[in-house]
């Protein structure tokens, strides 16, 4: 695609989330290499799809962690969902936070647990509205491609 | 088989590959529907795991294997391996964010083929095609086997799968690397999984006596000892030397190096035992235990066994020594689940001498298994059986100090594996992978608790057969389930089919609902036929089998499935054929055996028959591999318990 200034913003931006940590630059490379022109949205989707559903798993885990008695059960599942989503996806802020998360309730850290909880909450916000813009940008570089 | 097709294999194989993919979460299976499509596989993806089931039941032949994550919210990822496993014995990749050791041996032992941890790349989708192959020349060796009555056949074969397995465990990223079979259970889709399907040899005297010359050669060579090792490695998984949860691959390793520690003690018990029990001389076994060990273990330890054995026979206490390794293998395979199960009901003297026997037979089975599983002496098998599971019990007793508990526990999956301890104590024989369904009991807990109960519920219909009461009788729970095993002479052996197919499955549910089935209706290896089709589960078949044979108290044959044993279980698969819960319970137990083998009743069950003789178990059992051999084709051994692959069920 021609370098255009959309698409040098895009660039600049895609580096910058690597820069910050909020992505994995190996694995979004990875998977930008898996679209192709069947299917030039994959990236896209992909990433529209980890944000809603991130949102969900870290409201679940909230959720069962309010319950009394908590709901383990429920926390595992979606902490592994969040875990293998970002996993695959390249998100690596909210991978550690997830697993930090993770190590701490196994530990039958509850305290600590709750705090990595809100720090992945926060982290999570971030995440959203960084690759939210960026998702935008790669929608309307497109659109100018055509 | 369940696509023993033609090869199946079209120019452009691996292309079109039909893949089933499931998982919960939108974000991995778009993305890895985007990755298989592009290995230009043919994707099916679905989020849920009882979508997919019904998708695989509409369609049985509609798709070449299954890739399913591990943490689901409508159906635990194991019991989904399992289910498919054994209704239709397509192989089973798990996937998971969890990378915990716990949880792919968990994988391994329900008969995963592989364990891909996320994030996934395509590189490890790009080889899966090998599992669908290799479970389909399993599942037509395994066809081939049944023709020839040779155990020797069945124990290539196993060797083979064994092989099979480990190769496939060594791939990938912590792939299980194949079901192997798994376990037994369906899951694993039999062959890769660790559920090698491998008709269960019948430790024939025949074997015995190739046993005993390999030993005296003591030059073993490489093959035996790895035989040994093999059958060793069921016993040392148990002791929990399997940490390797690598699949297979390291399965092996640890195997062997646990067989070696293991070995140590077990060899010095094992040779007394063995020498007892099936009156080998003492110097063959201990030259066949060092041998084993020396070679199996290849390292640099050789001298130890031979220390050991010595020190063993001395010891006093070697069950202790199992023990601990059980202690260590319950958590990570049921095998030692299934010992304790067994010793339960011998007697507190019998208790030790079974300890030293328990252990040396235990080994030795192992060792035995690994020659030939396929016919030891029922003698051997059963003493060691006994032993093993007394040793087991004892050994885990004083390992564990709660006990009594876990050792409920794995008795509970035990009772399901009643037979499937002896088995797997005798299966271990090469199927160690597989077997490890059993020594998967230790996180079992969960599974043979249900199973357990249910084998139990099952076991007490059954009752009637002799295999089987042990298990019926007592009660549902494991700790009874121990003493009933014993009950039918002890000898749970057998179950090592039913082991192996249980570690397959966990879903033994599954398969007894096929074995009852089969039972009550059919008595006829028809009903067991159509389940074995359906679940590879050796156990299904053996146990089964048994049930059919020979009004004999059915004991789950042979094959394992003392618990089955049908005989009884006739009665009660009879009703459970029309009562679901109960062939829940039964299929599940007897499931196994039959899926595996054709639920020769009669052979099955003149395994544990206390009525039989032991030379009629013997020939019974020879005759069940005979059968097996001849019309089984669909059992997959999971385990290769042979020495009771009842599944020469007569079809």
């Amino acid at each position: 695609m021609a370098s255009t200034p959309l698409r040098q913003q895009l660039s600049i931006m895609r580096q910058s989330l690597f820069d910050e940590g909020l992505l994995d630059h190996e694995q979004v490379s990875y998977l930008e290499t898996l679209e192709n022109e069947d299917d030039p949205d994959f990236i896209e989707n992909v990433f529209t799809l980890f944000l809603r559903d991130s949102t969900r798993y870290i409201d679940s885990i909230e959720k069962a962690l309010e319950t009394s008695p908590v709901d383990y059960p429920v926390m595992e599942r979606m902490m592994y969902r969040l875990k293998g989503s970002s996993a695959s996806l390249g998100a690596s802020k909210i991978n550690g936070e997830t697993n930090t998360l993770r190590k701490n309730f196994h530990d039958g850290d509850m305290e600590s647990g709750k705090a990595s909880l809100q720090k992945l909450k926060l982290e999570h916000v971030n995440f959203k509205e960084k690759l939210a813009v960026y998702i935008g940008m790669l929608k309307q570089a497109k659109l100018s491609d055509y | 088989m369940s696509t023993a097709s033609s090869g199946g294999v079209s120019d452009q194989f691996p292309a079109g590959l039909r893949v089933l993919v499931v998982d919960d979460d939108p974000t991995c299976l778009v993305i890895l529907e985007k990755m298989l499509r592009i290995c230009l596989y043919e994707v099916t993806k679905c989020n849920r795991a009882e979508i997919a089931l019904s998708l695989l039941r509409e369609n049985r032949n509609g798709y070449d294997i299954v890739i399913s994550d591990v943490h689901m919210p409508d159906m635990d990822g194991f019991k989904l391996l399992e289910l498919i496993g054994l209704e239709m014995d397509l192989p089973v990749i798990m996937m998971s964010a969890d990378d915990g050791k716990n949880v792919v041996m968990k994988g391994v032992t329900h008969g995963a083929c592989d364990y891909l941890i996320k994030p996934i790349r395509i590189e490890a989708l790009k080889n899966i095609w090998q599992h669908v192959v290799r479970k389909r020349k399993n599942e037509w060796k395994d066809l081939e086997q049944s023709g020839s009555v040779e155990e020797g056949g069945d124990r290539q074969q196993k060797q083979s799968e064994d092989a099979d397995y480990s190769s496939s465990a060594n791939e990938g990223s912590w792939k299980n690397s194949k079901r192997r079979k798994d376990e037994e259970e369906e899951v694993d889709e039999r062959d890769d999984t660790s559920t090698l399907k491998k008709p269960r040899v019948v430790w024939s005297v025949e074997l015995h006596q190739q046993f005993v010359a390999a030993v005296n050669q003591l030059g073993i060579d490489k093959k035996h000892a790895m035989d040994i090792r093999r059958t060793i490695l069921g016993e040392v998984r148990l002791s929990g030397v399997s940490q390797h949860q690598s699949g297979m691959g390291n399965s092996f390793i640890s195997t062997q190096e646990a067989t070696y520690g293991s070995l140590s003690s077990l060899n010095g018990l094992d040779l007394q035992t063995l020498a007892a029990a099936s009156q080998i001389p003492a110097q063959s076994l201990a030259t066949l235990q060092a041998a084993g060990l020396g070679r199996s273990t290849a390292k640099p330890r050789m001298p130890m066994p031979i220390v050991d054995q010595r020190n063993l026979f001395s010891f006093e206490n070697p069950k202790l020594r199992f023990g601990e390794g059980q202690q260590q293998h319950l958590n990570n395979g049921k095998q030692i689940n299934l010992l304790h199960g067994i010793p339960t009901t011998m007697e507190p003297k019998q208790l030790a001498n079974m300890h030293h026997s328990a252990q040396s037979l235990g080994s030795m089975n192992m060792q035995l298994n690994a020659h030939g599983d396929q016919s030891g002496s029922l003698l051997m098998q059963m003493s060691q059986q006994q032993s093993r599971g007394q040793i087991l019990n004892e050994a885990t007793s004083s390992q564990v100090p709660r006990l009594p508990s876990s050792i409920g526990q794995p008795i509970v999956n035990n009772a399901l594996a009643s037979g499937v301890l002896a088995r797997n104590g005798l299966a271990e024989s090469g199927r160690g992978t597989g077997f490890n369904p059993v020594s998967q009991s230790s996180s079992t807990m969960n599974f043979p608790l249900n199973t357990t109960a249910e084998l139990t519920a099952t076991s007490f219909a059954l009752g009637s057969a002799p295999g089987v009461p042990s298990l019926t009788s007592k009660g549902v729970f494991p700790e009874e389930i121990n003493s009933e095993i014993k009950g039918p002479g002890g000898f749970i052996m057998p179950s090592y089919d039913i082991f192996s197919d249980l570690q397959h499955h966990r879903s033994h549910d599954w398969e007894l609902q096929n074995a009852g089935m089969t039972f009550n209706g059919s008595q006829q290896t028809n009903s067991l036929q159509s389940n074995v089709d359906v679940a590879s589960s050796v156990l299904a078949h053996q146990g089964f089998s048994s049930s059919q044979s020979n009004g004999q108290g059915r004991n789950i044959s042979a094959v394992g499935k003392p618990m089955f044993s049908a005989g009884d279980a006739t009665e009660h698969v009879n009703a459970q054929s029309h009562g679901q819960p109960l062939n829940n319970f039964f299929a599940e137990n007897l499931v196994r055996v039959k899926t595996e083998r054709v639920p020769d009743a009669s052979l099955q069950t003149t395994l544990f028959n206390e009525q039989f003789g032991q030379e009629d178990l013997m020939s019974a059992l020879l005759k069940q591999q005979q059968q097996q051999q001849a019309g089984i084709g669909p059992a997959e051994n999971e385990f290769d318990f042979d020495g009771y692959s009842l599944d020469n069920i007569p079809v």
